[in-house]
């Protein structure tokens, strides 16, 4: 019976509520209430029946509760409320989306860009080459050699700075090679995001070239790196 | 005490001083609903007691004025409470209401005591 009353009471408030949104709060509340009063009359002896019907008696009629309560849970502001929060949520995600998903794109696809296929390749370098232009380092990290001629650089690059994502590299410099043989810089290809992953296609590559040089330098900033090729004692990886 | 006990004060809460009351144990500390009443009813020898339920009216009047935060939380028993805590506008509320409440008395003390203890 006292159960029933307990409901009894807090449906009764909760009827005169309009605002559904903020029932569930409510009736928590006063739920919390009734179970601590019940408790506190338990303590001092009485049986839970008489403890909870105590309990809801002391929180006073219903209805009167039910219409105070009301007049502070208006229904058009409470909508108000909800719809603008609802847009700001919306426009929070796809402000989300929009940063996330550059930058998630570039992590995950480790080979946005075309592997060569093994049985075309005639030699491979592992390089670990850094440079530095500014804000922005850009990382050699594999030469590979095919069989059409074509000598493939492998490079990474990024900006220190956060916000420099999305701007891309010009160019990675002049390539010659050891032997004194200059090279037109063919196509280059690569993904953008926060890590930019590329490969430059030097085409017609002297085959018995041993050290590929790339030189850098424009509007001051310059560097230089040598990469040692097949017939390096290092970093040979011959296929 | 059974004396004080008939004297009860059964207003649905205490009139104008609730607002008083309320912000002045709300700034010792934040407090869910049901310790405000166990403290205003200790602290006042329970004089003050009165419908539970038509406390929470006015604690959301004073969260819709600025004047407290609710926030959910667990306290010492591990249930999940709604706590309401002071704001800035809160604590500046207390200080004028305290400043009428001030007035209100002396005024009240002063016609009570009369002429007879005026140059007490």
């Amino acid at each position: 019976m006292p159960l029933y009353e307990k409901e009894n009471f807090l449906e009764e408030v909760l009827r005169l509520i309009r605002f559904p949104f903020d029932r569930e709060e409510i009736r928590a509340e006063l739920e919390n209430h009734i179970t601590d009063r019940t408790n506190y009359y338990k303590e001092q002896g009485y049986n839970q029946e008489s403890a909870a019907g105590l309990a809801v008696k002391n929180m006073g009629e219903a209805k009167e509760i039910g219409r105070a309560l009301n007049k502070q849970h208006n229904p058009v502001l409470g909508w108000l409320w909800l719809v603008t929060n609802g847009l700001a949520f919306i426009l929070a995600i796809l402000v989300i989306l929009n940063l996330a998903i550059p930058f998630l794109s570039s992590l995950l696809s480790l080979n946005g860009i075309d592997k060569i296929p093994a049985s075309d390749i005639i030699y491979q370098i592992d390089a670990n080459e850094k440079v530095r232009l500014d804000d922005t380092v850009i990382r050699f990290t594999e030469v590979v050699y095919d069989k059409d001629g074509d000598l493939n650089i492998y490079y990474k690059y990024y900006d220190t700075r956060l916000w420099g994502l999305g701007w891309s590299l010009p160019g990675i410099g002049s390539i010659s090679d050891n032997l004194g043989n200059q090279y037109l810089t063919g196509g280059s290809s690569g993904n953008g995001g926060v890590i930019s992953r590329n490969r430059q296609v030097i085409p017609d590559f002297a085959a018995a070239a041993d050290t590929l040089i790339i030189d850098y330098d424009s509007y001051n900033r310059k560097y230089r790196v040598e990469i040692p090729l097949q017939e390096g004692d290092e970093n040979e990886q011959t296929k | 005490m059974a004396e004080v006990k008939s004297m009860q004060i059964d207003k649905g809460l205490l009139g104008g001083s609730t607002t008083l009351l309320l912000l002045s144990l709300l700034s010792e500390s934040d407090r869910y609903g049901y310790e405000i009443i166990r403290e205003l009813e200790q602290r006042s020898d329970q004089t003050f007691q009165f419908k539970e339920g038509t406390l929470y009216p006015v604690l959301h009047k004073l969260e819709n004025s600025g004047y407290v935060k609710s926030y959910l939380a667990k306290g010492d028993t591990g249930k999940e409470r709604k706590y309401y805590r002071i704001t800035k506008n809160g604590v500046q509320q207390l200080a004028e209401e305290k400043k009428k409440w001030e007035v209100f008395s002396v005024s009240v003390n002063k016609v009570l005591d009369g002429e007879v203890h005026a140059f007490v």
